[in-house]
C-alpha cells in the first residue's frame, strides 16, 4: 500500500527574515494607503507561490495553497456572502489565534466566486497534485452569530452554506482532493448528523476530485467508527490530542478510506523523533485497508514559525521513507 | 465590591471606578527610539529616558481624564508574554507566528527550567507610582497564559509547565507587594482555551496569590466564556476584567443565568476598532451591565489593552470611558439618595 505525504492546510505566511515579511509590510502599506490593491495582490500571489514552492522543496506529494489569503478559517469564507457582517475577535479553539465572528443578518447570497478562480490560478503554478482546503459549513455556521429571523435553525444556514460551497467545488478542475474541515465536531459531536448530510451534498458535487473530512484540535476516537460510514474518500485525523486512544481505535478498526494521519504536531516546535514516530505508526500502516495512506501534520502549520513548519514537512518525507 | 479588602489596603474607590487593562500605544518618539536603540544609534540611558517620558505622558493623561486606578501603560514592553520570557531564565525567543489578521508576535520557547532572576516589573511600577498619588496597578502575565502562549520543549506536560511558572511568578508578586503595590492584575487571557484545564489554572493561580496581601484582578478576553463560566469565579481573584463590548454584552446572558459574584471590570469600548464610541453607546453598555451586575461591583474600562490604537484614539476612548462612568456614578448616587 503506497504511503504519501501531504500538507495539512495552512502554511506560515511570513518568516523571521526581513525578505520573508513582505506580505506583512504590504498589508500595513495598504492600510496606510501607500500602495494600491493591485500591488498588494501581486505580493499575495508571490507569497502563495513561495508557500507552494516550500512544500514542493520539502518533497511533499500533495500540496495546498497554504491558505495565505485567508484572514482566518471562519470569516474568510463567510465575508464572501451578502447578508453577513464581520464582527469582533474570538479565540479559535484553544489556540492563541483569533478569528472575526461573522454575523449572519440575512439570507446568504453569493457576491461572486468564492475560491474556484483562485484555486485555478494557483493550480497552474503547482507542480504536484493539489488539495483544496475549506472550512466546512457546520463549523462556519456554528462559529457565526446568526439572526434568528434569517435562519431560525442552524440546519437552514448549514444547508445554504453547503449549497454554495459544494457548487463552487463542482467548478474545480485538476484538483486531487477537496478537504472539508469540520473541527467543530471535537467540541460538539452531536452535530455529526448535520456534517454527514452536508458531506453527502459535497460528494454529489465534487466532480473527479476525492473528498476528505478533516477534524483537528481534539480527540475524535469516539466518532471514528461513525466516520467510516460517511460519503467521503478520506479522513484526516489529529493524533496530538488523546493520541493513545485514537491510535488504539484506528488499529482496532482498520479503515477502508484513505487516511491522512496527523502524525507531527502542528502546534509544537518540539521536533518529533523519527524512530519513535516510525514505531508508533508502523502497525497502522501495516493493517490499513484503504488504497493509500498519507502522512501529514495534526493541523495547519500556520501556528508554527516558518522555519520549524518546513522542518516538520521534511520530517514527514523522512518518515514516509522509514514506513515505506 | 470587595471594599473591605480595599479599605484594609488603604484604598477607597468611588462607585463605577475607572481603570485601563494595561497597555497604551507607544508615542512616535518612543517607537523611533526603540528602532534607534535596536540599531545601536542611541544608548540604553537615552532609550530609558524616552520610555520614562512616555510613561509620564500616560500617567499624566490618565490623571487629566480622571481615571481612578492607573496603569503604567507598558511603554517598556513589547508583547505581554515575550516580555516575561525575555527577563526570566529558561526561554529562547521563538519565531514569528500570527495572532490575528496582519498581527504577528515572537512566540517564546521554553527550553530549560524557568527561573525568576529578580524583579521584572517593580522598577517601572515604582517609577509610575512616583508620578501620581492615585493607585497604580501592578501588572503581570499569569502562569497559565505564559504556559499556553509559549512553545514548550522542556517540561513533560502543560500542568508541570504552569506550576513551574507559577512558583516563579509568585516571586514577582511578592516583590511588587514589597515595593508597595496594593492592586495587582494578573492577566490570564488564555484561561478559556481549555475548559477541562480549569483545575490546572486554579492550582497555578493559587500558587501565585495564596496568602498575599493584595487586591487581585485578572484580565480575560476573547474567549468562549460559556465553557468556563461560572467555574472561573472560583479562581482566587477579587476582580475579573472582561471584554464586554467586543461581544455586544453577550456575557450578560451568562451572568443572568448564574450571578456574577466577584467584582467586575467591564470593558465598554472596543480596542480593535478605530472608531471611537460615542457617549450614548457607552452609557447604554454601562446601563445594560448594571442591570445584571450590582453597580457596587462594577469598574469601568476598555475591553483590552489599547496598544494597537493610535495615541489620539486611545485618549478618546479613555475619555468616553471616564465621562460615561462619571455620568453613571451621578445617576446611581442620586438613585441611592
Amino acid at each position: 500500500m503506497p504511503i504519501f505525504t501531504a500538507n495539512h492546510s495552512s502554511y506560515p505566511r511570513i518568516g523571521d527574515k526581513p525578505e520573508e515579511q513582505r506580505l506583512r509590510r504590504a498589508f500595513d502599506s495598504r492600510d496606510r494607503n501607500e500602495i494600491r490593491d493591485e500591488e498588494l495582490e501581486a505580493v499575495i500571489r508571490e507569497v502563495v507561490s513561495d508557500a507552494v514552492a516550500d512544500q514542493e522543496k520539502a518533497g511533499l506529494d500533495l500540496v495546498t495553497d497554504g491558505q495565505i489569503r485567508w484572514y482566518d478559517p471562519i470569516s474568510h469564507l463567510m465575508q464572501s456572502f451578502k447578508g453577513v457582517k464581520v464582527g469582533g475577535l474570538l479565540r479559535f479553539f484553544d489556540t492563541n489565534f483569533y478569528f472575526r465572528v461573522p454575523r449572519v443578518e440575512g439570507r446568504l447570497e453569493r457576491k461572486g466566486t468564492l475560491f474556484a478562480d483562485e484555486v485555478a490560478r494557483v493550480r497552474k503554478s503547482a507542480r504536484r497534485p493539489f488539495k483544496v482546503v475549506l472550512t466546512g459549513p457546520v463549523t462556519l455556521a456554528a462559529f457565526s452569530e446568526v439572526d434568528g429571523t434569517a435562519y431560525p435553525r442552524l440546519e437552514g444556514l448549514v444547508q445554504d452554506l453547503t449549497k454554495f460551497l459544494a457548487a463552487e467545488c463542482a467548478a474545480l478542475s485538476d484538483v486531487s482532493w477537496i478537504q472539508v474541515e469540520e473541527p467543530v465536531l471535537v467540541r460538539r459531536p452531536e452535530l455529526f448528523p448535520l456534517v454527514a448530510s452536508s458531506l453527502a451534498e459535497f460528494s454529489r458535487n465534487k466532480g473527479p476530485a476525492k473528498l476528505n473530512l478533516a477534524t483537528y484540535f481534539g480527540d475524535v476516537s469516539a466518532l471514528y467508527e461513525k466516520f467510516q460510514g460517511l460519503p467521503v474518500d478520506g479522513l484526516t485525523l489529529d493524533f496530538s490530542y488523546g493520541a493513545k486512544r485514537l491510535l488504539e481505535v484506528v488499529e482496532k478498526t482498520p479503515s477502508e478510506k484513505v487516511l491522512f494521519l496527523g502524525v507531527v504536531d502542528g502546534r509544537s516546535t518540539r521536533l518529533e523523533n523519527l524512530k519513535e514516530l516510525g514505531s508508533v505508526y508502523e502497525k497502522i500502516c501495516a493493517r490499513h485497508k484503504g488504497k493509500e495512506l498519507y502522512l501529514t501534520s495534526s493541523c495547519g502549520l500556520e501556528y508554527l514559525p516558518r522555519g520549524r513548519a518546513f522542518e516538520k514537512l521534511a520530517l514527514l518525507v523522512k518518515l514516509k521513507e522509514v514506513l515505506s | 465590591m470587595n471594599r473591605d479588602k480595599l479599605k484594609k489596603l488603604g484604598i477607597d474607590l468611588p462607585l463605577f471606578p475607572t481603570t485601563s487593562v494595561g497597555s497604551f500605544p507607544k508615542p512616535d518618539e518612543l517607537k523611533k527610539a526603540r528602532a534607534d536603540f535596536r540599531k545601536r544609534a542611541i544608548t540604553a540611558a537615552q532609550f530609558r529616558q524616552k520610555e520614562e517620558e512616555a510613561t509620564r505622558f500616560w500617567v499624566k493623561k490618565q490623571e487629566e481624564l480622571d481615571i481612578d486606578i492607573l496603569v503604567d501603560g507598558e511603554m517598556y514592553r513589547g508583547d505581554m508574554v515575550a516580555y516575561f520570557a525575555e527577563t526570566m531564565e529558561g526561554f529562547e525567543q521563538g519565531g514569528l507566528v500570527r495572532s490575528y489578521g496582519n498581527r504577528y508576535y515572537h512566540k517564546p520557547v521554553i527550553v530549560r527550567p524557568v527561573k525568576w532572576k529578580g524583579p521584572i516589573t517593580v522598577d517601572w511600577w515604582q517609577f509610575a507610582q512616583r508620578q501620581t498619588v492615585r493607585p497604580m496597578k501592578g501588572m503581570l502575565t499569569g502562569p497559565y497564559t505564559i504556559m499556553d502562549w509559549c512553545f514548550n520543549e522542556y517540561y513533560p506536560d502543560r500542568r508541570a509547565t504552569a506550576l513551574a511558572l507559577a512558583k516563579e511568578i509568585r516571586k514577582e508578586v511578592e516583590a511588587l507587594i514589597g515595593a508597595g503595590a496594593k492592586i495587582i492584575q494578573i492577566d490570564e487571557p488564555a484561561l478559556s482555551v481549555r475548559p477541562e484545564e480549569m483545575a490546572v489554572a486554579r492550582e497555578a493561580v493559587e500558587v501565585v496569590t495564596k496568602g498575599l496581601p493584595a487586591y487581585f484582578v485578572t484580565h480575560v478576553c476573547y474567549g468562549a466564556f460559556e465553557f468556563i463560566y461560572p467555574e472561573m469565579l472560583s479562581l482566587p481573584f477579587d476582580n475579573f476584567d472582561l471584554e464586554m463590548s467586543n461581544s455586544d454584552l453577550d456575557l450578560l446572558r451568562l451572568f443572568g443565568k448564574n450571578p456574577f459574584t466577584k467584582d467586575l471590570s467591564a470593558g465598554v469600548v472596543d480596542v480593535h476598532s478605530h472608531r471611537v464610541e460615542d457617549l450614548v453607546t457607552v452609557r447604554r453598555r454601562i446601563e445594560g451591565i448594571a442591570r445584571v451586575v450590582s453597580p457596587e461591583r462594577i469598574w469601568i474600562d476598555p475591553d483590552c489593552g489599547l496598544k494597537t490604537r493610535t495615541v489620539e484614539e486611545a485618549v478618546s476612548k479613555l475619555q468616553v470611558v471616564s465621562l460615561a462612568a462619571a455620568e453613571a456614578r451621578q445617576k446611581w448616587q442620586k438613585k441611592a439618595v
